[in-house]
């Protein structure tokens, strides 16, 4: 539920959580130090302080309580009739609105009857923790201990410390662990929590292989051998997808996002790097104290190391307000800056250290010992990040060119092949048959197939707009076109897309080539030839009858050969042009079009009043009520836009080609597809978005948070809470110090093996993501407000076995996953457990856990072979990016292809960038941290899965696949559909339910069925 | 916990899709360990309330409260002056401040409470008795994105709950097969420019408690309400049984069934919102009568006619909370000519809305349901006394103005034909009252029942509230 809470009334004892420190009786000083002075701190202090001494009395120090303030001496020890202090307390003057309760007044009047002897002078507020508030002896903020083995009955279970320590916990509240998990389940969880993807298997010749690793798993016995999961593991963790995985988890914490946000919300172009950074990281096993080094300052820390300089996109990757930071009045951009400072600084004590230390910009933090003042020394040390538009030019490059030419020459080559053997299949086997044509088209002309007499519109699309042949305009609806326009103004959005050889360069008028108009001067558009340029006239509401201004496309293109050639209007405006699959020309030319004439008719190769003949030869002519996607029109250059019209599918195609034929065309398929995932480093184009440091100003305590009210100046520095184990918090700079200094004495500081947050909170990071909950349950805060450790040990040891070990994460992985803890089954009966543990805090099972948004669209993709493996790179967008007046959205356009169907891991995260179905399984808007995914169950999620396009598309896949591999059995169908959904073989009742379904519906829709079982969507 | 607790802890879950886990009530029961029966969803979380629903009607861009509720006589004596410096320095958020200009519109006494109302809202001044002005609100940035995230939020960042989705995390819904917090777009397009989604983003709170943008452009009110690929219903429904005896099977072998009963559950409720929502949208169904007190013949305000009788039928069946959204979402931002009638002005704007927002007041009075909602008509801030500076010119459009503006209360627990706060002599600032947008949330959640400051969730070190650490109830707009 996203919430912390949980019932751990009946646990407290058990779990022996860390808590709040009593009231220890000893020395005068220490029952001063434990008792008063936390309550004087907590009630006082606030007010009364040597700083804001209201009343002109600090309560803080001896002197200050004994002199007083305006009114007199506040204490006077002995005697409380005297004591100004007492006495408003007494009244319940003081404190105001909040009189003290009886037993803390108790505590005061014994105390000044005592003598009022006063501890460790000043009051240090922070310096224990109270029931309401952490000290610096909160548990998460003193140095890591190896802490002692415990002993156990059961030696015989433990597979690692870690077990030993889960082990003692169950052992104490008389609970015995859950016995292993068969090896289905247990390879299924490891796949989805090392690499995101479930094992896609299938049975050849009575052996299991999975596909994804190319390997055979061995499945005779029920459990695997020890040394069968091993090498599983280790597979898993040498897979490219590991570290597509978990850097997901850490842009997660991170909020990395593709976009500015907020009004203007620009799409950041090459934030992708950055992305790539972290799976690389993750992939080669980076230590863990230089990911955080390198990402704080790898530019300052390896100077010319374009590796490094990527990894400061960390710095750079959160929200900024443009509008209020360049565009408001002087006064204004003061005031945003500090709130994105509150957002740096919040992200960095997060994400690193799990302490909330944004929370104390206006004041002292509420539950945690960080002061005022040690957040501006906070926001001092990164003074000079802003995360601005800027991208940082000029980048040194690595010379890999000459690589990834040859590699694109051979792509091309074996793109070419397919391009042909397709061709030949279709001339061969193809029958005119339904199918989807592309969404929004409208119609669709083959001039060089026409009779004579009539051009057919062949676009299968409602009622189709048939053309004359053989007037003056060569081809000419003899009504107007009112499908075609009708959609357009319903949509707002236009493709006009053709192949054309023109036959000459200097035809003028423009020469017609498709037009929708009345006569020469009134039209809704035309594409027409003037000299050896195409002219697109358009008509919106910001242009005349004429559609004028045209679009100016740049001269040379209409030369005599055939060309490709696209026109997109769309909804913000824009209007562009392509030649053979590249942009050549756009302009905003605004509005819209709701003023199109309903009363025009289409017509080809010349103006319908007959004057503007256009010479040359048309061979494709299709026009689109939506702006067809640049990602698209390439392709259909690239395929000569064969499969813009409805026709029969390729498989239906392969079906009735030779053996020879289908071999040929798997291989070339296969090798483009290997081709593709092993794509060299692109030539580096010098452009990332990384840090663009700035020499910070001095930075001040601010009153409430208030740049208006600047107090004393600080200097970029640590947190005083965290020097418990030697390391200072004072970097040694000064306010002016060097930006680069600045980041540098950061990244040292939060790297240092003295630091204990670092550590404790990556490793139960990691825990989080294998057992499905932290040993804190608050995986972004170790302070007050969070949780408390239910094993503290195990996060002590892993911390410092982490360290030892050279901070390699993978290690760690190895650890929990091979502990029997993380074995262990969740399906499982234990009365005893249920009832002292329901929550399963002291892992007396396996956790089961619904699929996150990610890895069920990963899986739906993987399961039924759609999936496009591809590392990396710029990513992919399944939405379009609009200009709408002065900010960028983004519109899903349910694209289902090679390019799209990536992990999505590569999505264009940009903020508000929705896609419906990932939000509906949770997937965070990437503007807040989001350390644990939420795990809701609601209708319109289910409403997601049963209707969206993707789950259909997805369905059709894993059908046409199991066809193609089952052959036409249906119940070899059924066994082969179960093996790659679930990892097992169908029942033989879910046999019997499948077999008169599939008879009645289709294999696609079981297919549908299976990805929205409980079974498919949950890992035990 | 024992086995009946369970049990009944085990069905609420099961009921994750009802709305009812996840909300504030089951949490706060679930922590103490006394859940015993489904916590009464109208009862109010922390007393008794005075009001089930909000219709938030969101104008963004800036309402000039000097040309609609906030009447300031002493602007036609001081028209085309400099703005005198004792009433405050004129700064302006684009370009410079310019002179003072009266009033754009005439204002008049209404109704037998004689509120001071312009013209610009002739059919809302025929309801004037029933409306409750707060004339002195104020806003904490001059910027539209982050003064409309607050406006929704509590919070100028982006990312955290609205208050629809606050609502729905404390209270529930009444009707298990609609959201409970639906919005409801202008029919021109989703208010990107307002930020969009961040505006009903349920943030760090479950995403059950999302507002569910409905679809007002024609076509399926939300997405995915039907196969895309436009199946047959008989192949609907056996995928469904399938799919059940599939579910049913799996779980048969399982001990811990919570979440597997919840999604078995929930599909079961999404085919009744597949009814429920077309049938709750579907205002043909009402009577010529209803539709035209709406505006629903008339051109200029079809569309807002429609939303505001979609508003009324959906809290009708029981949703929670429904926004509706004008323009882009900044169409109130009018720099240029508050009296123009296109994109951008208030005299176009106000013609789209007017007589949509008093049929749907009045229909909700003749029904019975003003008692028990609260229709909250809100801007994020006002416009300037001083007119854009123009080249000299005294130009007739007015800048961003934080400083004041009104906004407007109607219904449950209201005092009606009431206004409370005041600017100054030229609407400059707030100086009798002033309101904050965390006193106006406070004050709307007190009339749900909900005290603002025990309304809360913890994420990333806070527990956090609407009203963050600020607001305060306005008790004297309380009946």
């Amino acid at each position: 539920m996203g919430s912390r809470r949980n019932c751990f009334a009946l646990l407290g004892t058990l779990l022996m959580l860390t808590s709040t420190s009593t009231f220890a009786k000893g020395s005068t000083d220490e029952s001063f130090d434990r008792g008063v002075a936390p309550l004087l701190a907590r009630r006082c202090l606030s007010c009364h302080n040597a700083t804001t001494k209201q009343g002109g009395l600090d309560l803080s120090q001896s002197v200050g309580a004994l002199t007083g303030g305006d009114s007199g001496p506040a204490v006077k020890p002995g005697n409380l009739d005297d004591s100004l202090l007492w006495k408003r307390i007494a009244a319940d003057e003081m404190p105001p609105k909040q009189p003290l309760p009886a037993a803390e007044k108790a505590l005061l009047r014994q105390w000044i009857k005592e003598g009022a002897k006063w501890g460790t002078a000043p009051v240090d507020p922070f310096r224990f923790t109270t029931d309401k508030r952490a000290g610096y002896d909160w548990w998460s903020l003193q140095p890591i201990v190896n802490p002692e083995m415990p002993h156990v009955k059961n030696t015989a279970w433990p597979q690692n410390e870690i077990d030993r320590f889960v082990l003692a916990k169950l052992e104490s509240a008389g609970l015995a662990p859950a016995e292993p998990a068969d090896s289905h389940i247990l390879i299924r969880r490891l796949y989805f929590d090392l690499i995101g993807l479930p094992p896609i298997l299938k049975e050849v010749g009575g052996k299991l292989k999975e596909e994804l690793l190319g390997i055979e798993i061995d499945v005779s016995s029920p459990r695997l051998s020890e040394s069968a999961y091993g090498i599983l593991v280790e597979k898993l963790l040498d897979s490219p997808h590991y570290g597509e995985r978990w850097a997901r988890h850490w842009l997660d914490v991170i909020r990395f996002g593709e976009s500015q946000g907020f009004e203007r919300n620009r799409i950041r172009e090459n934030a992708w790097r950055y992305r790539d950074w972290i799976i690389q990281a993750f992939n080669r096993d980076l230590p863990y104290d230089e990911f955080v080094r390198q990402q704080i300052a790898g530019d300052v820390l390896y100077p010319g190391d374009l590796d490094a300089l990527l990894a400061t996109g960390y710095l750079v990757c959160g929200t900024w307000d443009q509008v209020g930071q360049n565009e408001g009045s002087a006064e204004m951009r003061k005031g945003v800056r500090q709130d994105e400072l509150e957002d740096l600084v919040g992200a960095l004590g997060q994400s690193f250290l799990g302490l909330t230390i944004n929370c104390a910009r206006c004041h002292d933090h509420k539950f945690d010992p960080i002061s005022q003042r040690e957040y501006y020394q906070a926001a001092a040390l990164l003074g000079g990040v802003t995360q601005e538009e800027k991208e940082r030019q000029g980048i040194a490059a690595r010379p890999n060119t000459r690589e990834h030419g040859e590699w694109t020459k051979v792509r091309d080559q074996r793109r070419r092949e397919l391009d042909a053997l397709e061709r030949s299949l279709r001339d061969k086997y193809g029958t005119a048959s339904d199918g989807n044509p592309i969404d929004g088209l409208q119609v669709l002309y083959l001039p060089g197939e026409a009779d004579g007499k009539r051009l057919d519109d062949q676009s299968g699309v409602g009622k189709p707009l048939d053309l004359a042949a053989g007037g003056k305009p060569p081809y000419a609806s003899a009504e107007p076109a009112s499908k075609l326009i009708a959609a357009a103004k319903a949509a707002n959005e236009l493709t006009i897309e053709t192949w054309l050889t023109s036959s000459k360069a200097n035809q003028s008028g423009p020469a017609r080539i498709v037009t929708l108009s009345l006569d020469k001067g009134q039209r809704n558009f035309t594409l027409g030839q003037d000299g050896d340029r195409f002219d697109l006239r358009f008509r919106t509401t910001k242009t005349d009858q004429n559609g004028m201004p045209s679009l100016a496309i740049p001269a040379g293109q209409a030369v005599a050969r055939k060309t490709h050639v696209v026109c997109t209007f769309d909804r913000a405006g824009n209007v562009r042009c392509y030649v053979d699959g590249k942009q050549v020309a756009s302009r905003r030319f605004g509005g819209d079009l709701s003023n199109w004439n309903d009363g025009f008719r289409l017509a080809l190769g010349d103006e319908l009043s007959g004057d503007r003949r256009w010479e040359g030869q048309l061979h494709f002519v299709a026009i689109y009520s939506k702006a067809l996607p640049p990602e698209q029109i390439a392709r259909n250059f690239e395929t000569e836009s064969r499969d813009v019209r409805a026709g029969e599918s390729l498989d239906a195609l392969l079906a009735k080609a030779s053996a020879d034929e289908r071999s040929q065309y798997a291989n070339l398929r296969s090798q483009l597809q290997l081709l593709d995932q092993t794509e060299p480093a692109r030539p580096f184009d010098g452009v990332a978005h990384v840090i663009i440091p700035n020499q910070p100003p001095v930075y001040h305590v601010l009153a409430r948070g208030d740049y208006r009210n600047p107090l004393e100046v600080v200097s970029p520095g640590g947190l005083q809470a965290l020097t418990r184990g030697g390391l200072s918090a004072d970097f040694g700079l000064k306010p002016d110090a060097p930006e680069a200094e600045r980041r540098a004495a950061l990244a040292r500081w939060l790297a240092d093996p003295r630091n204990p947050l670092t550590p404790r909170v990556l490793v139960n990071r990691l825990w989080h993501h294998h057992i499905g909950r932290g040993i804190v349950d608050t995986p972004s805060d170790f302070g007050f407000a969070g949780g408390r450790p239910t094993h503290p040990e195990i996060l002590d040891w892993l911390a410092a076995r982490f360290m030892s070990g050279g901070w390699k994460i993978k290690e760690m992985h190895r650890l929990i996953v091979t502990s029997a803890t993380y074995r262990q089954v969740s399906n499982i009966r234990n009365e005893r457990g249920q009832v002292m543990d329901a929550e399963n805090r002291l892992l007396w099972r396996a956790n089961p856990r619904r699929l996150d948004g990610e890895s069920t669209r990963d899986a739906m993709l993987a399961v039924s072979g759609a999936l496009n493996r591809k590392p990396g790179g710029p990513s992919y967008r399944d939405v379009t990016v609009k200009l709408g007046g002065n900010h960028e959205f983004t519109d899903p356009t349910g694209e289902f292809h090679e390019d799209v169907n990536r992990r999505t891991v590569y999505r264009l995260w940009a903020r508000c960038g929705n896609n419906p179905f990932l939000e509906s399984l949770d997937c965070p808007d990437p503007s807040v941290m989001s350390p644990q995914r939420s795990q809701t169950i609601t209708p319109v999620q289910s409403l997601s899965l049963m209707n969206n396009r993707f789950v259909e598309q997805c369905a059709i896949r894993l059908a046409e696949r199991t066809r193609r591999e089952a052959g036409g059995d249906v119940e070899s169908q059924i066994r082969r559909a179960c093996f790659a959904a679930f990892g097992r073989p169908p029942q033989q009742r879910e046999l019997d339910l499948a077999r008169g379904f599939v008879t009645k519906h289709g294999l696609e829709q079981l297919c549908h069925v299976l990805f929205n079982t409980n079974e498919f969507l949950f890992v035990e | 916990m024992t086995g009946t607790t369970s049990l009944t802890r085990r069905e609420i879950l099961c009921d994750a899709a009802f709305g009812v886990a996840g909300i504030a009530a089951v949490d706060i029961l679930l922590r103490d360990g006394t859940l015993q029966a489904a916590p009464q969803v109208n009862a109010g979380l922390h007393h008794p309330p005075r009001a089930k629903h909000v219709i938030h009607i969101f104008l963004g861009g800036g309402l000039s409260h000097i040309d609609s509720f906030d009447y300031k006589p002493a602007l036609v004596k001081y028209h085309d002056k400099e703005m005198p410096e004792s009433f405050g320095k004129a700064d302006a958020f684009m370009g410079k401040a310019g002179r003072l200009h009266r009033s754009h519109y005439e204002f008049k006494q209404r109704g037998k409470s004689g509120l001071w109302m312009s013209e610009l809202f002739p059919h809302l001044n025929e309801v004037a008795d029933e409306l409750t002005l707060i004339n002195s609100m104020v806003a904490e940035t001059a910027n539209h994105i982050p003064g409309i995230f607050q406006a929704n939020s509590g919070f100028r960042q982006m990312g955290f709950p609205a208050m629809g989705s606050w609502l729905s995390y404390g209270l529930g819904s009444n009707n298990n097969n609609l959201p409970s917090f639906v919005v409801l777009p202008d029919a021109r397009g989703i208010p990107n420019a307002a930020g969009g989604a961040f505006n009903w983003t349920s943030g760090f709170l479950p995403a059950q408690h999302q507002g569910v943008p409905f679809n007002t452009k024609g076509g399926p009110p939300i997405l995915d309400l039907h196969p895309a690929s436009g199946l047959n219903s008989d192949t609907q429904r056996e995928r469904l049984e399938l799919l059940g005896q599939l579910n049913a099977a799996h779980l048969d072998g399982h001990v811990q069934t919570d979440s597997l009963a919840a999604r078995i559950r929930s599909y079961e409720l999404a085919a009744r919102m597949q009814a429920a929502i077309p049938e709750a949208m579907n205002y043909n169904a009402e009577p010529e009568h209803i539709q035209k007190l709406y505006g629903l013949d008339r051109n200029e305000c079809r569309d807002t006619a429609r939303n505001c009788l979609a508003a009324r039928r959906l809290i009708e069946r029981g949703v929670r909370t429904v926004q509706l959204w004008t323009g882009d979402g900044v169409s109130w931002d009018a720099h240029e000519d508050i009296t123009g009638q296109g994109y951008k002005s208030h005299t176009g704007e106000a013609k789209r809305i007017d007589q949509p927002v008093a049929g749907l007041i009045r229909d909700l009075r003749q029904r019975g349901l003003l008692n028990s909602t609260v229709v909250m008509i809100t801007t994020e801030f006002g416009r300037t006394p001083y007119a854009q500076a123009d080249r000299g010119k005294l130009s007739k459009g007015r800048d961003h103005h934080p400083e004041a503006f009104t906004n407007v209360l109607v219904g449950g627990g209201l005092k009606p034909g009431f206004a409370y706060g005041a600017t100054d002599e030229v609407g400059y600032a707030s100086v009798v009252n002033p309101v904050t947008t965390y006193d106006l949330h406070a004050t709307v959640l007190h009339l749900l029942g909900i005290d603002h400051e025990r309304l809360t969730f913890y994420h990333n070190g806070i527990q956090r509230r609407l009203t963050n650490v600020h607001g305060h109830v306005v008790q004297e707009v309380i009946a």
